[in-house]
């Protein structure tokens, strides 16, 4: 490909300084002479060229750049798309566009996909170098703390909260946030398996520490709701807590969720898997547990529900 | 030059488009004046087979190449047949040929001149 056919010189002079790759994605040879000629000259960087996004996919796994700089508008296949297949295919490589006239909605389009930075092509000259450099060095830390988090073998948190159901959500998004960084989990079964947890968390905070009963919550939804808030302040209800324990490992995630509430003596519990019980609040919940979840038990007495979710696939 | 729109070769815009540097801008000429033809047969053909996405993918390499010159006169026509081209005017963006051909033809001749003016840096004296 023309310009400045790849940097393959510089990499067999064992002398010469490890230069940081940059590949070019352009069908315009102007533009790629412009930009090849401006990255030549910037300090610690090389550049490789590819006519349009197919190509540059074909170059990827081959030239491993530490960047991506894309055209937006191009036969074959465009900015947007490679934007796109690189964010799949090659999460740390960041992507930056060069925008000209007229191509900005799409390159905005492409900022929502997970494009790191853009650069109107009449600047290209004057923000390139500087844009390079900064999106690097945000890479890498990426690429650092990904490194650290391939080590972590096994993780054991403790959480102690309150009755206090605001406190639901974010735990939730926090423990969902660990076991998507673990590898445990795809996006999409990540989403259940938050709901699984809410339900847990919900349940011992609202029928193991407050005592409240789901049948009065399909009767009257306000005084449920009313009596939880006064319970949170009065005695016996208000020193107890729910205590979670997330142990994740390589390949599962183990959560206990206990409660300090009375219990109940889990043989009495609706079969969650009787369609009959779909319909009942009460039913409701274990059922999405039970559902999401690859095993789940009850203590004897009643207060603490552990639920293991194993690797996908 | 300072007539507008500039239909020739603005050397200020060239120039900050490249950072300054004229060896650059020689081989971006370069380039230009080697590719342009073909770019100009695209348009002709596109035109004559009633071709509207043809029209647009040459009136887009145009526009963007022309933009590195300052040459607005030709990026403006340019950009209206890439328009009309995309809503599949072919008539109309057919019809702008012309005048593009025309600016075309006054920004190469700038072009070489500049080129030509003064072939290289450091074979002016003596």
């Amino acid at each position: 490909m023309t310009p400045h056919e790849s940097g393959a010189a510089g990499a067999a002079d064992p002398n010469a300084p490890d230069l940081r790759t940059v590949l070019v994605v352009d069908d315009s040879a102007m533009d790629r002479r412009l930009a090849g000629a401006i990255i030549h000259k910037a300090e610690g960087w090389k550049a490789v060229f590819a006519g349009n996004g197919v190509e540059a996919l074909e170059l990827i796994p081959r030239v491993s750049p530490d960047v991506v700089l894309t055209d937006m508008l191009m036969p074959q296949m465009d900015g947007l798309e490679l934007v796109e297949e690189v964010r799949a295919k090659y999460s740390l490589t960041p992507v930056i566009l060069m925008t000209a006239h007229g191509s900005e909605d799409l390159a905005i389009r492409a900022l929502k996909k997970g494009a790191a930075s853009y650069i109107p092509k009449q600047f290209l000259a004057q923000n390139l170098a500087e844009t390079l450099d900064q999106v690097f060095s945000a890479a890498q830390t990426k690429v650092s703390e990904r490194r650290i988090l391939d080590t972590v073998m096994r993780s054991e948190t403790q959480y102690e909260i309150e009755n206090d159901s605001a406190m639901v959500a974010p735990l939730v998004s926090h423990l969902e946030g660990d076991l998507s960084r673990m590898g445990l989990c795809e996006p999409s079964g990540l989403m259940l398996l938050g709901v699984a947890l809410h339900e847990a968390l919900t349940n011992s905070i609202f029928h193991g520490n407050l005592e409240l009963k789901s049948e009065q919550r399909e009767t009257d939804e306000k005084g449920y709701y009313r009596m939880a808030k006064e319970r949170r302040y009065q005695e016996p209800y208000r020193d107890r807590r729910v205590r979670v324990v997330a142990t994740l490992t390589r390949d599962e995630a183990t959560f206990l969720v206990r409660d300090e509430g009375l219990g109940f003596d889990p043989s009495t519990l609706p079969d969650p898997t009787d369609p009959a019980n779909l319909g009942k609040v009460s039913g409701r919940g274990l059922l999405l547990i039970q559902t999401f979840m690859d095993h789940v038990e009850h203590n004897a007495t009643g207060n603490q529900i552990t639920m293991v979710k194993r690797r996908a696939g | 030059m300072t007539d507008s729109p500039s239909p020739g070769f603005d050397r200020t815009v060239a120039l900050a488009r490249v950072g300054g540097d004229e060896d650059l801008l020689r081989e971006l000429i370069d380039d230009y004046l080697r590719d342009s033809p073909g770019w100009r047969d695209d348009l002709r053909r596109a035109a004559v087979g009633g071709d509207a996405a043809g029209l647009r993918r040459a009136a887009h390499t145009i526009k963007g190449a022309v933009g590195y010159f300052g040459a607005d006169a030709a990026a403006t026509t340019a950009d209206r047949i890439q328009i009309r081209g995309r809503a599949g005017d072919v008539a109309a963006a057919a019809a702008d040929l012309p005048e593009l051909e025309q600016t075309l033809d006054r920004l190469a001749t700038a072009l070489r001149a500049f080129v030509s003016d003064r072939p290289s840096s450091s074979e002016d004296l003596s």
